[in-house]
């Protein structure tokens, strides 16, 4: 019943999520498809949709520096952090440690109603 | 191989064209490094597969609007000025429409009531193409121009929460196309009355008796108070008090006069000669009638609604 209005507060909150586990993920050089199975491994699902161009779009931001490599036959285009994604993951990790724990403490409390 | 290349061509096809190479190099490696990883788990891979594969992807359109997503013409910080802006003079031009089809049907130009409908509308949608175009393409312009300087809602930088009117009802505010067709309708009064004045020498005879003249014409100051009054609630967009009195008044003063006229009889002065013979002499006497009860109940809803609103204020 309410899988349309769950689909997209799952998207919106998942879409800044995504960035921040693709900065991350991007302390090592990774290309399109690498960097996919790496997320996946991780437990992070995102689709090549999504993926792709946001790699592209955080590139041209300025956040990941991106090079042509030549490798098993084939050109691919790896990316990895900039010196300004550098600086931009450690504040937005910081952002991120406060805001999980104080939203944390808050989701367990209203569970915790919950059950009583 | 083949269908991988038809579907980046068509990716590209929807792509702009200063990114299409780039964009389209890098999808065709992501493709490939996809079925590679198909290939080394299952030794090959069919052309079944790597259609299911380009699915799963998306339709080339829906891809290439991932990669490059639209730009509006108007960005969300404009968006709020540009349809002020869109109203205020599509309002404006409604206004000079209605006057400017009245000063030609009582200058002599035959038409129907349905024709004089029909000639604002036509005059009112030729004017409004073009200010609509303009307008869109200033905003599209200034968004363009805009996009990095700021992301602040335009017209939002000099404000105090000091200044803000009182929080109202939501009657109070007042929509600028009622705005617009008060003063639509107060100016084709104005000309309706006064027009044979305006044109002395055209012979041009009022098309009301001369009673019926008389009048409307003491009561033009109040058709000007109410066409201010219209002009100041431009500004002012919101109800008060006192602009809820004056328009007691003014709907009285239409009230009244409404139901005078409407005790004259005839009130218009018909030439017959010019009259089409299907349309008989009784029947616009009737219809003048009927607009004149119109009038008469909208002004006595108006008294009603704004003593309501007064009371309750």
């Amino acid at each position: 019943m309410a899988t349309a209005p769950l689909d997209k507060l799952k998207l919106e909150l998942r879409r800044g999520v995504l960035v921040l586990a693709v900065l991350a993920s991007l302390r090592e050089p990774h290309y399109g498809y690498s960097l996919r199975k790496q997320l996946q491994g991780a437990g992070v699902d995102i689709d090549e949709g999504t993926l792709y161009p946001l790699i592209r779009r955080l590139a041209d931001q300025g956040l990941l520096d991106s090079e042509w490599k030549q490798g098993e036959g084939r050109e691919r285009r790896y990316y990895q952090l900039s010196t300004l994604g550098v600086e931009l993951l450690e504040q937005l990790t910081q952002e991120w440690t406060s805001l999980n724990s104080a939203i944390g403490p808050l989701l367990l409390r209203n569970t915790n109603e919950e059950q009583h | 191989m083949d269908m991988v290349e038809r579907y980046i061509a068509a990716v590209q096809r929807e792509l702009p064209e200063k990114k299409r190479d780039d964009i389209s190099r890098e999808l065709k490696a992501n493709i490939l490094d996809q079925i590679d990883a198909l290939e080394s788990q299952q030794g090959s891979v069919s052309d079944a597969e790597v259609a299911e594969l380009l699915k799963v992807m998306g339709h080339p359109r829906k891809v290439a609007l991932q990669f490059c997503p639209p730009t509006p013409l108007v960005t969300a910080q404009l968006m709020p000025l540009y349809l002020h802006t869109l109203y205020m003079v599509l309002g404006v031009l409604f206004v000079i429409s209605t006057v400017e089809i009245t000063g030609r049907w009582l200058g002599g130009a035959e038409m129907s009531l349905l024709l004089f409908m029909k000639g604002i509308a036509s005059d009112f949608l030729a004017s409004g193409y073009f200010a609509f175009t303009t307008i869109t393409i200033g905003f599209a312009v200034m968004s363009r121009s805009r996009k990095k300087e700021t992301a602040e809602v335009a017209g939002t930088c000099k404000w105090s929460p000091e200044k803000l009117p009182a929080a109202g009802k939501s009657w109070q505010h007042i929509s600028l196309q009622n705005i617009f067709s008060d003063l639509a309708t107060l100016l084709f009064l104005v000309m309706l009355i006064w027009y044979p004045l305006w044109q002395p020498d055209s012979g041009t005879q009022s098309i009301f008796t001369e009673q019926a003249l008389t009048i409307l014409r003491w009561f033009t100051p109040v058709i000007a108070i109410a066409m201010a009054h219209s002009l100041w609630q431009l500004r002012t967009r919101l109800w008060t008090r006192n602009m809820l009195m004056l328009n007691i008044a003014v709907s009285a003063a239409f009230l009244l006069v409404s139901v005078g006229l409407l005790m004259l009889s005839p009130v218009l002065q018909i030439n017959v000669e010019v009259l089409r013979e299907e349309l008989g002499i009784a029947i616009i006497e009737r219809s003048a009638q009927t607009v004149l009860v119109a009038a008469a109940l909208i002004a006595t809803y108006e008294i009603v609604r704004d003593a309501r609103r007064l009371i309750r204020s």
